[in-house]
């Protein structure tokens, strides 16, 4: 069973964000990198680049897949991970801890972040995907 | 309703006896293969096609037609533009190997381990060879590899203008076009000095802007030039934001500065150990600078351990590939050109970089050596650009095309051939280390036939 | 039932490194071998041209490079070795009088820059593969230039390209519609010639019709589909799917990669295709060679014609053949020379040896034994979409034996070679498998009993018959070390 950690929010392409003093920091779920399997290479999106709302933010390749992982705030980066370059498989490790991807100041927050999971509602996602 | 097949014919290269189609139909529960293409909306006929024929016949009919055409070997070669070297006879015999040939891209590794090996090496010896840090197992030809490279260019800097710069091969200025035409970039040529024969650095230089994707250069360069400002150029295409891609002769790398060392990002050229089987197969090598390996298209080889710590290899970084990226890939590349990566590793083996370079001065040597002796026919210029030449040279003169052309026919001479440039034409001469002064001879007794005092 | 079993040779140089690499073997002191003789004397390299740093390249004697390369050949699996029945790869014979004719001086030692009339008997066999090619696809005009068949798919869509360039259409015209059981290289070609790719979802193993009507607009350029698709499934609504293409002003496009299942059956032309490319290197028995060389053929009817690249094969009323530069149309080159004419050759030789009746009954041959074999491999895998014929390949799934098929691959290396896995990946733990029509009853009922018994067996400590056992894919792709360089096996 993936690990669902309280008080920090999900979107349904399985990223996750937590919001500290405006700034929302944001990784991949346990799910998402378990079912991504062993991650070799995080292409992180650019300090500066600006995202929107559930578009392709960077992408992750794990042995033999590619996945996107789409922004869940519209928003401007600040700030990227440095260690998930130079260790990748601390996404595989520590997804909501070390394994962070990037730093964003949101544009559209009030309305966006209603969109938003909240714990059990992305655990009740996951349940209904066939093979959690 | 048509008569079912009979499914009655037999051939060496088919498994199946019709008993066992009998055995396997009875297993499915049918009473034809047709119901198996029931499917199939339309059944169409053919015509024209041959009747089965036995293995001796088709082999002596080829083995006829095939002594219709003049090889290389049999008879003296001074064609240009493409490079043929002697074989050694171990290459061939290693490349024949059932295990290596007959076998498809090592997806299990484990049972694939010897060609990977080979391949891994292969990407090492290039790697030595052009002083860059990563090549990939092969692409189909230079000019391909040249296609890739731009298409590279524009997906690293965004951008979509190819700067071309001094005397490139025509076709594989054709390739690179039609590459270009795909991702809808822009091929600017710029021209030579007409002395020398070497790339106008300045020409170029003001087509270098924003929009500059890639600087392409080769050398030796279509006249068999050497060009010697490579490095500026390579300065001033890094200067502007943009890539530069050089174009080499592998065995002249033993002995002219290599792409690593002019500041090549990209460098594109051409296998060794193969005869030319009238163009093709043959091999691109593609090789970059360290930092652009994810971006760089086609398979390649890493090196890692297995699960008792012992060394082995494995395709790696397949994720920039077609079958996993699919429409965001590197490249479609699938098919490469993996034995010949085979043939050029086990040619440079044996070669070693003393025989390398031995046999890379014995052409330089040839190249002067016919030069001269095309120099002292009256009326004709060789070379006609100055500049440093290796393997291949331009000759310019009154000489009457037909004449020459029947001239070098009735002596059983292969080239050269008739080429156009800026404010001229003349002919391209190429040698190699299989030309005697025999050869020679006949080639400076046509030219005297053909020039009109 | 009497069955293979394979140990593959492992030369061991210690604990942690098999047979060296070629620069462990270097013998520094060695002298290079000779070479002929320069003609005009020493020459000397002015400095500024000359190559700086030293390539750390090996000395070895000839035994010794011969032996290296025997050893690896030993740590290697072709078809000569045993099945191979890689899905999706046709990993059929390669008959070796194709190679020996390919090898004759008269055709290997040709120079591509000869003039036409010093390769008369060069030009015929490719006029005449030509005409063969042309017939089997029922097309109009073909280009034997492409070097695999993704480069024939790269020029199939540039062709698309020009043509609707010059009608005027092309800035309209941006969407390549692709089906999800297409092979990858397809989206990767359409894209690398500029298009959008637009994939088609599939209902149950074929394209899903109203998807496709609902994308199928005066935006599409071209529909490109792989026939059989990458299940083994024929697209029963194929001639349907034309009409509404060719309603819009759209192109079909032929992947032939797994024609074997159809050669002599039936034309991709009558099929409603506009063009279609080959694989020799499958469907025509031409060795992979451990990843190539390959050849692509382009076949196209008329209206297409005059956008193939250049030179094209012309034949004179006097039975001479040329080459044809001049074509206002034309794509242009896509590689220097004709094409791999070596493949060609043995395509060639294949085609006159089999005979139509021959590439036919392989055919035939490649499909039934295909569902015979999916038929029996039912009863533990499941097999998608049963109740539909196959035709040269199918797909099954290893999720009804619980285990993944990953593990399952690396177990029946005890037999010879894998099929292909986790492709496509429509069908999870995907096992793809194609024998062709090369194998006996025998060794494709070995190979079933195998991958029956691998279902109960315990699997992961396989393979334990190959040089290596299971190798860190994970770690190799993490640090790529790509030369003995990166190996630290030179000194800096």
């Amino acid at each position: 069973m993936s690990a669902i950690p309280e008080g920090i929010l999900y979107s349904k392409e399985h990223e996750w964000v937590r919001v500290e003093q405006g700034i929302c920091t944001v990784g991949i779920t346990d799910y998402a990198q378990s079912k991504l399997g062993d991650v070799v290479v995080v292409d992180l999106p650019k300090v500066g680049a600006r995202l929107e709302y559930m578009k392709p933010a960077c992408s992750i390749d794990s042995f033999k897949a590619v996945s996107d992982v789409y922004s869940p705030l519209s928003g401007t980066v600040v700030e990227v991970n440095p260690e998930v370059s130079k260790d990748p498989g601390v996404v595989n490790r520590d997804p909501y801890g070390k394994g962070w991807l990037f730093k964003l100041k949101p544009e559209r927050f009030e309305e966006e972040v209603k969109l938003l999971l909240k714990p059990e509602e992305y655990r009740r996602l996951i349940e209904g995907l066939s093979d959690a | 309703m048509p008569e079912p097949e009979a499914d009655s014919f037999s051939h060496p290269y088919l498994g199946l006896t019709p008993d066992d189609r009998e055995e396997m139909l009875r297993e499915l529960g049918i009473s034809s293969v047709d119901e198996l293409f029931s499917d199939i909306p339309v059944k169409s006929e053919f015509h024209g096609l041959p009747e089965p024929a036995s293995e001796a016949e088709v082999y002596r009919e080829l083995f006829n037609l095939s002594l219709e055409n003049s090889n290389c070997m049999e008879h003296p070669c001074f064609l240009g533009g493409y490079h043929i070297h002697y074989v050694p006879a171990v290459v061939q015999k290693i490349a024949e190997r059932s295990e290596f040939l007959t076998s498809y891209t090592p997806y299990q590794p484990e049972i694939s381990q010897g060609l990977l090996q080979a391949l891994f090496e292969y990407q090492s010896l290039m790697a030595e060879l052009t002083a860059l840090d990563v090549v990939n197992a092969s692409h189909y030809t230079y000019g391909t590899s040249l296609g890739e490279a731009a298409h590279m260019a524009h997906r690293v800097t965004g951008r979509r203008k190819i700067v071309v710069c001094g005397a490139v091969n025509p076709e594989r200025l054709e390739v690179l076009k039609t590459y270009a035409f795909g991702r809808d970039l822009s091929v600017v040529e710029c021209g030579h000095d007409g002395e020398s024969g070497e790339a106008n650095l300045e020409e170029a230089l003001s087509e270098l802007d924003s929009d500059t994707a890639m600087v392409y250069a080769e050398s030796p360069n279509y006249f068999g030039v050497i060009e010697p400002r490579l490095g500026e150029l390579a300065e001033e295409a890094h200067r502007r934001g943009s890539l530069f891609c050089q174009g080499f002769d592998t065995i002249s790398l033993a002995i002219f500065r290599p792409p690593g060392e002019v500041g090549a990002d990209i460098a594109v050229g051409e296998g060794v150990g193969a005869y030319p089987s009238y163009g093709g197969p043959t091999l691109g090598v593609f090789a970059v600078r360290r930092e652009y390996v994810r971006s760089m298209p086609g398979r390649v080889v890493g090196a890692t351990v297995d699960r008792s710590g012992r060394r082995g290899f494995v395709i790696t970084l397949q994720t920039r590939e077609q079958h996993i990226r699919k429409e965001k890939a590197t490249s479609n590349i699938t098919t490469n050109s993996a034995i010949l990566a085979l043939q050029s590793a086990v040619y440079i083996a044996l070669m070693g970089y003393e025989g390398l370079k031995r046999l890379a001065l014995t052409v330089l040597s040839n190249t002067k050596y016919t030069q001269r002796r095309i120099s002292e026919v009256k009326g004709v210029v060789s070379p006609r650009f100055k500049g440093f030449s290796y393997q291949d040279f331009v000759v310019e003169g009154k000489i009457n095309a037909s004449v020459f052309k029947q001239s070098l026919r009735s002596r059983g001479v292969l080239g050269p051939t008739q080429i156009n440039y800026m404010g001229g034409s003349g002919w391209l001469v190429g040698v190699n280390e299989l030309i005697t002064p025999k050869h020679v001879d006949l080639l400076v007794e046509c030219l005297k036939e053909s020039v009109e005092v | 039932m009497m069955r293979l079993k394979y140990r593959q040779a492992v030369y061991q140089h210690s604990d942690k490194v098999n047979e060296p690499l070629l620069v462990e073997l270097d013998q520094r002191s060695r002298l290079p071998p000779t070479v002929p003789d320069g003609l005009g004397g020493g020459v000397d390299v002015p400095a500024h041209l000359a190559r700086v740093c030293s390539p750390r390249l090996p000395a070895i004697s000839e035994l010794s490079v011969v032996r290296h390369y025997v050893r690896l050949s030993q740590m290697n699996f072709g078809v000569d070795n045993g099945s191979y029945p890689l899905g999706s790869c046709t990993m059929k014979y390669n008959p070796k009088i194709d190679d020996v004719v390919a090898g004759l001086h008269g055709f290997s030692m040709l120079h591509p820059a000869q003039d036409e009339l010093s390769v008369q008997g060069a030009l015929r066999v490719i006029w005449e593969l030509q005409l063969f090619l042309i017939e089997l696809t029922g097309m109009d005009a073909i280009t034997l230039q492409p070097a695999a068949g993704s480069q024939g798919e790269f020029v199939g869509m540039l062709v698309t390209k020009a043509y609707f360039k010059e009608s005027g259409e092309l800035d309209k015209r941006r969407k390549v519609l692709i089906p999800e059981t297409a092979h990858g290289s397809n989206f990767a070609s359409a894209a690398m010639a500029g298009f959008e790719v637009v994939p088609v979802p599939m209902r149950d193993g074929e394209v899903d019709m109203a998807s496709f009507r609902a994308l199928c607009d005066d935006r599409v350029a071209a529909f490109m589909a792989t026939v059989p698709n990458t299940l083994g499934l024929f697209e029963q609504r194929i001639l349907e799917i034309s009409d509404a293409v060719h309603a819009c002003g759209g192109l079909m496009y032929f992947d032939g990669a797994n024609m074997n299942a159809l050669i002599g059956v039936v034309k991709p032309a009558q099929l409603g295709f506009d063009i279609a490319h080959l694989n020799l290197h499958k469907t025509f028995s031409t060795p992979h060679g451990g990843g190539g060389p390959g050849a692509g053929p382009v076949a196209v009817k008329k209206h297409l014609a005059d956008y193939l690249p250049l030179p094209r094969l012309r034949k004179s009323e006097d039975g001479s053949y040329t080459w044809d530069y001049a074509s206002r149309r034309s794509i242009g080159r896509v590689r220097e020379g004709f094409g791999n004419f070596g493949v060609l050759l043995r395509a060639y030789t294949y085609i006159r040896t089999l005979g139509l009746e021959g590439l036919r009954q392989a055919a035939r041959d490649s499909v039934l034994v295909s569902n015979y074999a999916a038929k029996r491999l039912s009863q533990v895998y499941s097999l998608p979409f049963g109740g539909k014929p196959r035709k040269h390949e199918f797909v099954i799934s290893s999720k009804p034996t619980g285990k993944r098929a990953f593990d399952i691959a690396k177990h029946i290396l005890k037999w010879g070679y894998a099929p292909t896995i986790y492709f496509p990946q429509l069908v999870d733990e995907a096992l793809m498998i194609e024998f062709t029509e090369s194998e006996t009853k025998r060794e494709v009922d070995e190979y079933i009993q195998g991958l029956l018994d691998a279902a109960k067996s315990d699997l992961t400590s396989d393979p334990n018959n190959t040089s290596v056992d299971r190798l860190d894919e994970v770690r190799a792709a993490r640090e790529p070390k790509l030369t003995w360089r990166d190996l630290g096996c030179v000194e800096p």
